[in-house]
Parts: structure tokens; C-alpha cells; sequence
């Protein structure tokens, strides 16, 4: 399982993708910036700082991250089994269930990856831009500097699990149609109806683009327990019947290219 | 005689929708058999091979490979094959080398060595370090086979390994595989349309039409059954050809000037040449064409399955 683990993980770090991925989250800093500027964007209001810009930057991407994340893992098992390679992985003496267990850990270190790379160089521009400053300012709130990091790290952590059970909806669809466009149009799809999802109060509570949306920044507001275990719960079971669904699937599929 | 048995199938059965593409397949193969899979295009032959590799569900039969059976037992069972189904899949920005490691990696008991030594095997120590992507499909094919010695497997599946090689990429694959089963033993199952390689380098083959065996045996003893051509030249060929027409054991008389071309059911052109002299007919030459797999071939699947 170990190998497994470590092969998908080296093929995700030899990939140009990855680094193209890091690429477009720096562009998008950098276009941030450029919107700031004009006052065009931005919830700070107080001038922002480098210290406050990662969050500026979280809040303003939120569904950047999941479209790089469905490019990748359609890559990762529609392209591979379309181009040959999730075939020459199945004639090795490995089972089924590890394949798709390796893939799902090298959906996270993905989703990991990007995440810090987006903070970290998010710290980076912000500073380049608009200096360090001497405070964390959000929604004219002031925070220390610590109190900025953890909330940072708080964001970041919350992040984790939607982006999770976004990427194994994007497994399921590629694991049933083998199709890396398919794969991607439906994560794609997915994220174009947030909005008009958002709009029914009634159904919003279980879309997973709400929650995406939603939950990495409860702790910027007065976060009542309720929301965040009730859209964690939703999440898990997006994962688990997803999941589910994933291994009935991988264990079915007939290889046939 | 005597030989273990390596690969053994029985009764394996698939179907597609409505249409069953293998049917009730029985094989064997004994160590140092180079095993040749023959079939026209959509006969099963590549769906079978996927069964054997465990990348297609059968939906009946079962199938053993040095006798762990493959559902039950899959990571003893595959561990003794090495395979390339339908063409070699590779990362191709990745180098020769590092896609050999990525295989290497999931086979525990391989070392880096032994990736250096298949590399030497197929010949491409030199452009190890190079990316896939700039390779020939001969290379591929060539680095294909690498891959599938890497785990020292007891038997090689390779499905059309020779399918867009030129001439020179041809030779180049069946000078591996005839050097790998004399000096390392290993076992073959070549899955092929093109006859004459089959012809060339396999002990026995199995012939494959709908899905179902219809011929089986070794290569010398498929060629030596059934139908034979017998070429006479005479320079009575009218007379001649109303002769051999009337004899039970032919077939078919075909005539091109003085030349006739005599499909018999059997070993009988001392019966013709007799029956030819018998009536007084001149006979310049008698010769009796070899039978290629080929022919052998096109008899079995065009015609009613019976060699």
C-alpha cells in the first residue's frame, strides 16, 4: 500500500499540471492585487497588508482549488485508464481496493499541497504589494499576528474536508465513465449551479458548493457549533456514499482499454 | 510430456450485452511453450487475455496460472506474469528508467538492479534516460517487454506485440522472445492475426473464432493435418484435370496453363501421381506445397472449423 502510495505520489510531483496549477493560484494572488488596487475587490476595509491577504485570497478562490483538483484526479484515473497506464498498475500483484485507496491519498496531498502553496504564496505577494503591515485585518476586525496565523491555519484546515468530498465526486464520475473531459465537465457543472443552488434555502444545507463555500470561513464570523457539525455531517456523507460508490465501481469495472 | 502446467483455463465465458465474445474457453499451457493465440479481429482473443490478466470479470470458468487460482489467489497468481495487453502504456514525459521504477516499486522483491539488467536486455540501456515520448513504437514495444520481465515471470503474455512495427521493429521483437524462452525458460502466449511470426517462433498454437477454440495442438502437427495442395505440371492438362476431378480425394482443381493446383483432402499425392501415370498422362513435375499456418488458418475459419 506503502509503494502504491508513493508511486501516485511521485507521478503527481513529476506532472507539469501540478506546477501549471501553482502557476494559475499565483496568477489569481497576482490579479488580487491588481483588483485591490483599483478597490474593485477585497472585504478588508481597512488597507490590506501582507498578513491580511491570505485571507483575501482564501476567500476570494474558493472555487479556484476545486477546479485544479478535478483536473488532476480525472488525470489521475480517467486519463490513466484511457491513455493505458491504470492497466499496467492492475497487472502488478496489487489489489483493487489499494489502487483507489492510493489514489484518494494522493487526492489529499494534492488538495494539501495547493492549499499551503496558495497560503504561503499568497504571504509572499500580499507582502510584495502592500508591505507586512502590523496587524491582521479582516472585515475591520484587527488581529495579532498570531491570532491572524491561526485563523489562517483554521481556514486552511477547514478547506481540507469540502475540497475531500469534492475530489471524490470527481473519482466516482471518472471511475463510471473512464472519460477525463466527463470527469471535468461534471465537477465543472457542479460548481456552475452553486449559485442557484445557494438560492433555495431549503436544499442549500446539503449541496456540497455551499458547503465548499461556507464552512472554511466559519471561523471569520460567530461560528455557531451547529453549522460546522451539520456541514461536516454532510460532508462525510458525500465522502462515504461517494466512496462507496468508488469501490463498488473499481472492483466491477472491466479494464477494456 | 510431463511438462507443469502454467497456465490453465476453463470454461471461461464473456458477454457484452447480448453478444457472448468468449464462450466456454478452454487452454493450457505447459512450461516452455510459446504459445501461439490466433484469431481474426473480434474473436476474443484480446478479451480473453484480459480475463487471464484479471482485468476483465469473466462471467463463467476460471482460470489458474502456476496454480493459484486468479480470482481467489490474484497476487500469487499474476505475480508469475509479465504481460502487454494490446499496446505498452507509459508515462511519456516520464524517461525509460523512471517508468521502469514506477512498475518496479509495486513488485517488492525487484531491485534497482534488475531494472538496469531488463533495460539491457531490450536493448535500450542507452536511451534509458530518456523520455518515453521521444521513443519509436518499436522501443515501446521493446520497453513494453522490459516491463514485463521485471518480476523474472515464469510466463509472458504479449498481445500482438509486433502490431504497427516495421520490418526491422518485427525481427528485432521475435529475436527477443525466441532469446528469452531458450536462455531463461520462460513461457509465451502471443495473442496474433499475423500468421507467419506465429508460424516462425511458437510450439504451439490455438486457433480462436467466436469466441470458442476451434483448433489446438503444436504448430508441426497443425501444419501436418488436413488439406494438402499438390502443384502439376503436365503437358496433358486437360486430360489431367478431368482425371484428378473424378478422384475422391480431391477437393478442388484449379489450372493455369499447363499447371494445375490440386486441393486434396489428405496425404495423397503418390495416389495422384499414380493414378496420372495410370492413364498414361505425361507429369513434368509433381511437387506437393508446403502448408503454411496461413492456409491452415484461413481453412479452419472460413470453413466449417475442422482443420
Amino acid at each position: 500500500m506503502s509503494k502504491l502510495i508513493q508511486c501516485e505520489l511521485f507521478k503527481v510531483f513529476r506532472q507539469k499540471k501540478l506546477y501549471l496549477s501553482m502557476l494559475i493560484l499565483t496568477a489569481v494572488e497576482i490579479s488580487a492585487v491588481f483588483q485591490i488596487y483599483r478597490e474593485a475587490a477585497g472585504f478588508t476595509g481597512f488597507g490590506p497588508n501582507g498578513q491580511s491577504f491570505p485571507l483575501i485570497v482564501l476567500h476570494n478562490s474558493t472555487f479556484f482549488i476545486p477546479i485544479l483538483i478535478a483536473i488532476l484526479v480525472a488525470d489521475s484515473i480517467a486519463e490513466e485508464y484511457r491513455s493505458g497506464n491504470l492497466k499496467n498498475s492492475l497487472l502488478c500483484p496489487v489489489s483493487r481496493m489499494d489502487l483507489l485507496h492510493a489514489k484518494i491519498v494522493s487526492m489529499f496531498t494534492v488538495v494539501a499541497v495547493l492549499l499551503i502553496f496558495l497560503v504561503l504564496s499568497s504571504y509572499v505577494i500580499g507582502t510584495l504589494a502592500f508591505g507586512w503591515g502590523e496587524r491582521t485585518v479582516v472585515d475591520e476586525i484587527f488581529y495579532t499576528f498570531s491570532e491572524g496565523v491561526r485563523l489562517v491555519a483554521q481556514i486552511v484546515l477547514l478547506s481540507v474536508p469540502p475540497n475531500l468530498a469534492f475530489g471524490m465526486i470527481v473519482i466516482f464520475v471518472a471511475l463510471l465513465t473512464t472519460n477525463p473531459g466527463g470527469s471535468i465537465g461534471a465537477a465543472l457543472v457542479l460548481l456552475a449551479v452553486s449559485p442557484l443552488v445557494e438560492g433555495i434555502p431549503q436544499v442549500r444545507d446539503f449541496f456540497i458548493g455551499y458547503q465548499m463555500r461556507v464552512i472554511p470561513f466559519l471561523p471569520l464570523h460567530d461560528m455557531a457549533a451547529i453549522d460546522l457539525w451539520g456541514g461536516l455531517a454532510v460532508i462525510i456523507v458525500y465522502f462515504g456514499v461517494l466512496y462507496a460508490g468508488s469501490v463498488m465501481m473499481i472492483r466491477k469495472k472491466d479494464i477494456l482499454i | 510430456m510431463g511438462n507443469k502446467i502454467l497456465l490453465e483455463v476453463r470454461g471461461l465465458t464473456k458477454t457484452f450485452g447480448s453478444r457472448t465474445v468468449v464462450d466456454r474457453l478452454n487452454l493450457r499451457i505447459e512450461e516452455g511453450d510459446i504459445y501461439g493465440f490466433l484469431g481474426t479481429n473480434g474473436s476474443g482473443k484480446t478479451t480473453t487475455i484480459r480475463m487471464i490478466t484479471g482485468l476483465v470479470h469473466p462471467d463463467a470458468g476460471e482460470v489458474r496460472i502456476g496454480g493459484f487460482h486468479l480470482k481467489s489467489q490474484f497476487k500469487a497468481a499474476i505475480s508469475l506474469v509479465g504481460a502487454i495487453v494490446e499496446n505498452p502504456a507509459f508515462y511519456t514525459y516520464l524517461s525509460a528508467y523512471d517508468n521502469l521504477k514506477l512498475t518496479a516499486n509495486l513488485l517488492p522483491w525487484v531491485t534497482r538492479k534488475r531494472i538496469d539488467e531488463v533495460l539491457e536486455i531490450a536493448g535500450l540501456s542507452d536511451r534509458a534516460k530518456d523520455k518515453v515520448g521521444t521513443y519509436s513504437l518499436g522501443m515501446k514495444q521493446r520497453l513494453g517487454i522490459a516491463g514485463a520481465l521485471l518480476n523474472r515471470p515464469k510466463l509472458i503474455i504479449l498481445d500482438e506485440p509486433t502490431n504497427g512495427l516495421d520490418p526491422q521493429g518485427m525481427k528485432g521483437i521475435k529475436e527477443l522472445i525466441a532469446q528469452l524462452a531458450a536462455e531463461q525458460g520462460i513461457s509465451f502466449l502471443i495473442s496474433s492475426h499475423l500468421l507467419h511470426e506465429v508460424e516462425q517462433i511458437c510450439t504451439k498454437a490455438g486457433v480462436i473464432r467466436k469466441g470458442k477454440l476451434i483448433a489446438e495442438g503444436e504448430v508441426r502437427q497443425l501444419l501436418a493435418s488436413g488439406e494438402e495442395t499438390v502443384e502439376i505440371v503436365t503437358s496433358e492438362p486437360d486430360k489431367a484435370e478431368q482425371l484428378l476431378r473424378s478422384a475422391s480425394e480431391v477437393i478442388s482443381v484449379s489450372r493455369s496453363q499447363d499447371q494445375l493446383i490440386v486441393r486434396t483432402n489428405g496425404d495423397c499425392s503418390f495416389k495422384l501421381n499414380q493414378l496420372l501415370m495410370t492413364s498414361g498422362v505425361h507429369i513434368r513435375t509433381i511437387s506437393r506445397r508446403p502448408r503454411t499456418l496461413e492456409q491452415f488458418f484461413f481453412d479452419i475459419t472460413e470453413g466449417g472449423g475442422e482443420p
